[in-house]
């Protein structure tokens, strides 16, 4: 039984990353063919150096990513605190509609989007698709400071109050420490899906202003080179760390509220 | 050191009424239980005299002087909760020394007095642990002396035990005593357990559906209950009901007299006796009057140093009585009995 489990676990993530690993593998090999057997090489990570494109669009990838992650976190961190800690008519409705855009296809999104900003006027370009990101990232961190949110018994505060504590100091130096792990686990979330975002992106590009994925694509729809093996490496390399970080962090947070 | 008084206070939530009308004082250095089941409105109360929640009317005051209008952060009250609330990103002595930073005490007075109140709960070298590296009799302490070291006006526990295990809670009850007879605290403990409100209060009040049905010692209340509910909520108790009839209560065959003062001949009463002031034979002096009952026995329940016996009267309601196990002369199963007690353990009490 143990056997069947371990083997088929490991078929499971051969099958996840053996796409990924080629793909990494080919990036170091000098042969643009994907000639066996590999001849290690840099070169076409030294090539990307060059690339003004490729390099511009990883500059706004990051731009947009940092600006979504800040302002997402933000805003999202204090629904959650809103919809946790204060009573409002009609906060469960609220509540229940913060989530959903997770499971609208992007598509979905990205041609809503596409269509509200051509008729606001917002347009397209870099802010179209920081807005865009900021409003798809959203959502998640709602759920995920939401969830330490829960973690954190309102009880704490009260019992900094009966200590002297006004309620804004009470949240300061209880809730908040408390609260952090899961703050930056949302913050590395929001990162991650808006450098991820390739749909959204797309539509709200302008031919002189895109995003790496929809760079990486336009890229491969001329003509492939083992160049995008190199970025996409990088990128793989920058989305797992992120992934392992937030994993890392909001267990952290789960672990220090429970008790 | 300050006395507590609660002024017919009236708690709505929504079209539910938690509390109506409750008025109870509870007088400085004093350990008064709050007892009753789980919904009568304990922890409302207890949260009103904190200032956690703020009464529809009736006021708070605490020496004297109306509190109602404050907010928790004012009032100078140390509380316990019920899951200890210790802040789990902070050591022991920063837990403890939360309250003494926002009262401007710091350095080392604070340190002095956090040392003081870890010696007071026997804490002394735990200092700088985290709450989760304590076990659950532990926290509870760490939550008591943070609550104490500020010296608050008044001392609020939320079924502080119920948490533990029971040797565990026998061993805190008897500790809790302790540490609130040296602190001097004004002290109001809610707790839906009867025998902990027994054995630890100076005074218990019987919370009954919102109101205050009882207020008095331990003893007053368990040997005087003035309400059917506070009879069986507070120990056993074996229910009667009669008529008046020319000085005594008249049930069936039987005349049963009382020391408390009947109503008039003809109304319907309904008394409680205890069931250990129950006997299976009047006591062989014969001086005394006795009430006597005839009833058949059901059940023995063999318990070491006690039994308790089951009957039925002839009605068919079920009787208890407690004996000690001291010669075991008892009659057998399916025997009928005559159960006698004294005029003074006929206790009146209202429906
Ligand atoms: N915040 C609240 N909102 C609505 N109902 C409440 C609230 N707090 C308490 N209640 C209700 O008030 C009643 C008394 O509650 P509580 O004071 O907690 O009782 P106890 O502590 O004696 O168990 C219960 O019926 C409870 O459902
Ligand atoms: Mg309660």
């Amino acid at each position: 039984m143990v056997l069947v489990g371990r083997s088929w676990l490991l078929a499971v993530v051969a099958f996840l990353y053996l796409p990924i690993a080629v793909m990494i593998a080919m990036a170091f090999n000098a042969s643009s063919l994907y000639a066996l057997p590999i001849k290690p090489s840099l070169q076409w990570f030294v090539a990307l150096a060059g690339d003004a494109p490729l390099l511009t669009a990883t500059r706004n990838s990051l731009a947009i990513a940092l600006f979504t992650s800040i302002v997402a976190t933000l805003v999202g961190t204090l629904a959650s605190i809103a919809l946790s800690r204060q009573a409002f008519r009609g906060r469960s409705l609220l509540k229940a509609l913060l989530l959903p855009p997770i499971a609208i296809p992007w598509l979905i999104t990205g041609t809503a989007m596409l269509v509200f900003f051509f008729w606001t006027g917002i347009g397209r370009g870099l802010h179209a698709m920081m807005i865009g990101h900021v409003a798809l990232a959203i959502p998640y961190v709602v759920l995920v400071v939401g969830t330490g949110m829960e973690a954190v018994r309102v009880d704490l505060e009260e019992a900094a109050m009966s200590l002297g504590s006004t309620p804004v100091h009470a949240f300061v130096a209880v809730t908040m420490p408390l609260l952090a792990p899961s703050i930056v686990a949302a913050g590395l979330f929001a990162f991650a899906v808006s450098l991820d975002q390739f749909v959204v992106s797309y539509f709200l590009s302008t031919p002189g202003v895109s995003t790496l994925p929809v760079e990486i694509y336009s890229s491969i729809r001329k003509g492939f080179t083992p160049e995008i093996n190199a970025i996409s490496a990088i990128f793989f390399g920058v989305s797992t760390l992120l992934v392992l970080l937030f994993a890392q962090l909001s267990n952290l947070g789960g672990n220090r509220g429970r008790r | 050191m300050v006395g507590v008084d609660v002024v017919s206070i009236v708690k709505d939530y929504g079209p539910a009424r938690v509390l109506d009308g409750v008025s109870a004082a509870f007088e400085p250095g004093r350990f008064t239980s709050l007892l009753g089941p789980s919904g009568s409105g304990k922890t409302t109360l207890l949260r009103i005299i904190a200032g956690f929640v703020t009464p529809n009317a009736g006021t708070v005051s605490f020496g004297g002087v109306d509190v109602t209008g404050e907010p928790v952060w004012k009032r100078n009250v140390g509380m316990v909760f019920q899951s200890y609330a210790l802040f789990p990103h902070m050591s022991v002595r920063d837990n403890i020394r939360f309250g003494l930073d926002r009262r401007g005490v710091r350095g080392e007075v604070a340190n002095r007095e956090v040392n003081r109140v870890l010696e007071l709960v026997h804490l002394e070298g735990f200092d700088q642990r985290r709450p989760k590296e304590l076990s659950g009799g532990q926290q509870q302490r760490v939550a008591l002396a943070r609550a104490i070291v500020t010296k608050p006006r008044v001392l609020l526990l939320d079924e502080p035990l119920s948490a533990l295990d029971r040797r565990l809670r026998q061993g805190m009850q008897v500790e809790l005593r302790r540490i609130q007879r040296e602190s001097g605290l004004t002290t109001i403990f809610v707790t839906h357990d009867q025998e902990e409100a027994l054995t630890l209060s100076d005074e218990v009040a019987i919370l009954d559906r919102g109101r205050i049905v009882q207020h008095g010692s331990p003893t007053d209340i368990y040997e005087r209950p003035r309400t059917r509910f506070a009879a069986s909520f507070l120990g056993d108790a074996n229910f009667f009901t009669g008529q008046v009839n020319a000085g005594a209560i008249e049930i069936g065959p039987y005349r049963l007299s009382t020391q408390d003062s009947l109503p008039a001949q003809g109304s319907a009463v309904t008394f409680a006796v205890r069931p250990e002031k129950m006997n299976f034979q009047a006591p062989r002096d014969g001086a005394r009057p006795m009430n006597r009952f005839g009833a058949t026995l059901r059940e023995i329940i063999y318990a070491g140093a006690t039994s308790t016996f089951l009957l039925a009267d002839d009605s068919g309601s079920e009787l208890k009585v407690f004996l000690q196990n001291r010669d075991m002369a008892w009659p057998s199963i399916g025997a009928r009995v005559e159960l006698s007690w004294s005029p003074s353990d006929t206790i009146l009490v209202s429906e």
